[in-house]
């Protein structure tokens, strides 16, 4: 749903509010430019005939609309105690910055203390009139009129979004149904019950506008007379009742217009066929008085000029202002005029209304409100005047005259004014189009043409985008200002308060995630560090304890020297004992370890490689000689595999079960049967026995495995 | 249109004020934010750090192998507590002596008149001077030390070689010797000495049985003081060249040693080992 503006128009009697909204297709496909979603009108007055407070206006119309409507909705009000005046401000044209500062200072006359409560709107272009400057309309109040109401209604819960004056906004109602084509101009007269607006309106915008003080309260004192009932004046007045009028109330017109119906080229041309059924004597008593009427009328007339011709307002408005942050030399930005208005109200007289149309009012209004219509008109001729001046137009040609307001429904009084206008006149709605047609769509209210004010408050909000509308905000310059404070400059200092605040919060996020990555890297600079430490620790620690190894073994190898060749002998027993009888072991001698050396010594014997161990501390070895005579002849293969065996006997001999063998190496050092040598040596053999026995020496080295630290014990194994 | 002078300074300042917050902030943003140092030094610690990654804490090995050392250490106290020796009372010079080598003479007469009474009553014949020079030459007295350890050391040594018990067959002769000069330092490679060996070489003539219990008695701690003499080189030869032939006697050809190990201020200025550690412990260098 989209934005909806409530137009509330605080009268002096009524309060009626208009609730509008934009348009739908359908809307739009009729021509409607807006719709009516609610109308409300109010009592503004008491059983006792006093103001009610605001409060209570706003908790009527919350009731009326409905809490959720009247908070959702854009309201702009207007109210009749806040009096208002128009000037019109010709300038040459310039930057719209420049004429609003032009505008301020040109207005600053009429400020209160220093504040206005003063809006602006250009209302005719430069070059439309004939002086060729731009003319700005400017509607000016007083703080201390409008500050009450807007405190008063903002206490009571509205939420004012815009305040104008009647003056300013009637004219906008005509912008939908657009009564005015092309270059006609129309003028309209919304009577209120204490003034009357006078706006002159064309096709798509309003030109100017006015209040005349004249209104239904006018009429009813009139009535009223010296010591009359004012209660029952204006039911007399509202009902007819005792006039003269014979004709029908008349109704509220679409805005349509034919000639035809009224003869206004004739003085006694109206239509009022029943003027001739009156009798003679009625009727020279009603001329009578109707030239008494027109007298008293004319004088009142010539006393409305000269109230125009003195009205400092109106005459102000060819004031040259000189803007003094503007170039003294240049020419004067504000034109001054030779005020056509002035000159046209004192020179050029109203005529007065004939004899013929002084009857006409007596017969359709009856001698008092006629009295006062003839003096609405004159003061309403006199405003189209001043219009013309203030447009700088010469000629003001009015097409047709709309009446609108509550007052607009007085019987007669259109026709009383049709007839001194010379130009149709109509009780106007401005919901309707000229044809029929809706201008604005929805439910319409009753009386209609009662509604213009309420309906051009609402149309003037930007909301609803209506082309040529006057919008006016009459709120007090400080309130404007707090008001812009606390919409502009306030988020902005919160944006940069939030800035500052996001940006310090990013800041310390950044801060800190730096900070985090710093000490990331530091921690690990010292976790680094630390370990490098730990590393070196460990690296000496390794090198203490290869250095401790070294020298335990150095120890082992001394203390277990004894044990180890012990151990050697026992198992040179074993195996020759039992499994090898035919050895016989003649030298066992210690060594130590040797470097390699080559694969035949000098003597050509076979060598083979020691092991060797260059990182510890090795036991040694032992060089275990002796013979082996086999009981029979043998063939050297079968030496060849005794000698392999008991080779690998001794090799794998372990001092006892689980334990590791003592000796890690059996390496044959010599293996030869020496058949001469052993001849030699048999005692009593011959060589060919000693041949045949087959003996041979050897030399076995038996190379112990090297010192095992977790084979060290304090206490020394027994072998 | 809007003739009130709607807060344009005002407007402005707040503008001006979202600006200077802006470029504060952005400023203050700059000044503190990483430029991508930290970030790559806090990617590249990570990324070291995943690469260190191991199943044992260092602290835990630092502490392992501290305690590894130390049981390390504990071992080589122990083994040397075990078998170094240490001077016995006869034989350290009184500290009012002035004629530490009128002394020793008269400790080796003492050993030596011993050592004779044993040897008598197993038939044992043996060298009396024990490797020593004959009593009559008084030994200059910075000799007196040494040679009182070598006398002790011979009779640790002669002591094991007559004590035979009598079950075993007593040596039927023996002599010994002193193959070296003075003590020879032996330690590891590469390392600081770690020990003094106080060589004796004993030849002797014995049954197997006979040499095996000298050689287990040699290795034997006799009680509280007591020290094992390592053999250092055996060498056993026997005459018996025929398996059919009945077996005789050994000879055998021991170098024995008593160790006296070095304290830690001692090992720092004793210099290089004598004897290196790719000797081993048997038979020495060759």
């Amino acid at each position: 749903m989209g934005t909806t503006v409530l137009g509330l128009d605080i009268g002096r009697s009524r309060v009626r509010a208009v609730l509008l909204g934009p348009p739908t297709a359908a809307d739009r496909s009729t021509g409607a430019r807006a719709r009516l979603l609610a109308s409300v009108e109010l009592d503004r007055l008491d059983t006792e005939g006093e103001p009610k407070p605001y409060a209570a206006v706003v908790a009527e119309l919350e009731a009326a609309l409905g809490p959720a409507r009247l908070r959702r909705a854009k309201v702009v009000v207007q109210s009749s105690e806040i009096q208002a005046l128009v000037r019109y401000v010709p300038t040459l044209p310039m930057a719209k910055d420049r004429i609003e500062r032009l505008l301020r200072l040109e207005l600053d006359g009429h400020a209160e203390n220093g504040e206005l409560a003063a809006d602006v709107n250009q209302v005719q272009a430069a070059g439309e009139g004939e002086g060729g400057e731009a003319i700005h309309g400017c509607v000016i109040s007083q703080p201390s009129q409008v500050r009450p109401v807007l405190t008063a209604l903002a206490v009571a819960g509205l939420r004012i979004d815009g305040c104008a004056a009647a003056v300013g906004v009637v004219g906008n109602a005509t912008l939908p149904a657009a009564p005015a084509r092309g270059d006609e101009l129309a003028l309209l007269l919304d009577i209120g019950a204490g003034a009357t607006v006078v706006a002159l309106v064309a096709e798509d915008r309003v030109l100017a506008m006015r209040t005349i003080q004249v209104g239904g309260s006018t009429f009813t004192a009139e009535l009223t007379g010296k010591g009359g009932d004012p209660v029952a004046a204006e039911q007399r007045k509202r009902r007819g009742d005792g006039l003269v009028n014979l004709f029908a109330k008349p109704q509220t017109t679409a805005a349509v217009w034919s000639k035809n119906d009224l003869n206004l080229e004739e003085e006694d041309g109206i239509p009022f066929q029943l003027a001739v059924e009156v009798e003679a004597e009625a009727e020279a008593e009603a001329e009578a008085e109707a030239e008494a009427e027109v007298e008293a009328a004319d004088t009142q007339e010539e006393d409305l000029i000269v109230l125009l011709e003195s009205d400092p307002l109106d005459l102000d408005a060819t004031t040259v202002s000189e803007d003094p942050l503007l170039d003294a030399s240049s020419e004067p930005l504000i034109t001054k005029s030779p005020a056509p208005s002035a000159a046209l109200l004192v020179k050029v007289p109203i005529p007065k209304p004939g004899m013929a149309t002084s009857a006409l009012g007596l017969t359709v209004l009856g001698p008092e409100l006629a009295r006062v219509a003839e003096q609405l008109y004159t003061q309403a001729v006199a405003t189209q005047r001043w219009f013309g001046g203030q447009l700088k137009r010469e000629q003001l040609a009015i097409t047709r005259v709309l009446l609108t307001g509550g007052g607009a429904g007085l019987v007669g009084l259109d026709v009383y004014l049709q007839r001194r206008f010379g130009v149709p006149v109509a009780c106007w709605s401005p919901f309707s189009h000229h044809d029929g047609g809706p201008a604005i769509a929805g439910e319409l209210p009753a009386a209609p043409h009662a509604w213009a004010t309420a309906l051009g408050l609402a149309l003037s909000h930007r909301a609803l985008a209506i082309r040529g509308a006057l919008a006016w905000d009459l709120r007090p310059e400080r309130d404007l200002i707090r008001s812009a404070r606390r919409q502009r400059i306030v988020p902005l200092v919160a944006a940069a308060v939030l800035v500052l605040a996001a940006g310090a919060c990013a800041a310390v996020v950044l801060y800190n995630e730096a900070a985090a990555r710093r000490a990331t890297a530091e921690r690990f600079t010292a976790w680094k560090a630390d370990r490098d430490r730990q590393l070196a620790d460990l690296a000496k620690l390794d090198q203490d304890r290869e250095a401790l190894g070294e020298d335990l073994r150095a120890i082992a190898a001394r203390v277990y020297a004894g044990r180890d060749l012990l151990f050697a002998i026992r198992a040179l027993k074993e195996r020759a004992g039992e499994e090898s009888k035919e050895v016989w072991v003649t030298k066992l001698e210690t060594v130590g370890i040797q470097p390699p050396r080559d694969s035949k010594d000098g003597r050509g014997l076979r060598v083979a490689k020691p092991a060797l161990h260059d990182s510890v501390i090795d036991r040694g070895a032992v060089l275990v000689s002796g013979r082996v005579k086999f009981s029979s002849a043998s063939t050297d293969s079968a030496r060849d595999a005794y000698r392999k065996e008991y080779q690998q006997r001794m090799q794998s001999w372990t001092p006892g079960a689980g334990q590791p063998t003592l000796f890690a190496s059996a390496l044959v050092e010599t293996f030869e049967v020496d058949h001469e040598a052993e001849a030699k040596q048999a005692k009593g053999k011959d060589a060919k026995e000693a041949k045949e026995d087959g003996r041979f020496s050897f030399t076995l080295r038996l190379t112990f495995q090297p010192t095992r630290l977790d084979q060290i014990t304090v206490v020394e194994e027994r072998p | 249109m809007n003739i009130t002078p709607l807060l344009l300074r005002e407007r402005m300042f707040a503008w001006a004020g979202i600006v200077v917050a802006v470029v504060l902030v952005g400023g203050a943003c700059w000044w503190v934010a990483d430029d991508g140092t930290a970030a790559a030094a806090a990617a590249a610690a990570g990324q070291e750090m995943d690469k260190v990654k191991g199943p044992v804490l260092l602290s835990d090995r630092l502490r392992e192998q501290k305690q590894a050392n130390q049981e390390l250490a504990d071992s080589i106290d122990a083994l040397r507590q075990a078998n170094g020796f240490t001077i016995g009372r006869d034989f350290l010079i009184p500290e009012k002596n002035e004629q530490p080598g009128q002394y020793f003479n008269e400790r080796l007469l003492i050993v030596q008149d011993s050592l004779r009474a044993k040897a008598k009553d197993r038939n044992i014949v043996y060298q009396e001077r024990l490797g020593f020079e004959r009593v009559v030459k008084v030994p200059p007295a910075e000799e007196a030390e040494h040679l009182l350890i070598m006398l002790q050391l011979t009779e640790r040594a002669a002591s094991a070689v007559i004590d035979t018990p009598a079950a075993i067959k007593p040596v039927d002769s023996f002599a010994i010797s002193q193959p070296t000069k003075g003590p020879e330092l032996t330690g590891a490679a590469g390392r600081p000495p770690l020990l003094r060996e106080y060589p004796l070489r004993i030849t002797l003539r014995a049954k197997l049985p006979t040499l095996l219990w000298i050689l287990h008695r040699l290795a034997q701690v006799d009680g509280p003081g007591g020290y094992p003499l390592i053999v250092r080189k055996l060498e056993i030869s026997s005459k018996n060249l025929d398996p059919k032939d009945e077996v005789h006697s050994l000879d055998a050809v021991l170098e024995v040693a008593g160790m006296r190990f070095l304290e830690a201020d001692e090992r720092a200025t004793a210099g290089k080992p004598a004897v290196k550690s790719r000797t081993s412990g048997l038979g020495g260098a060759k």
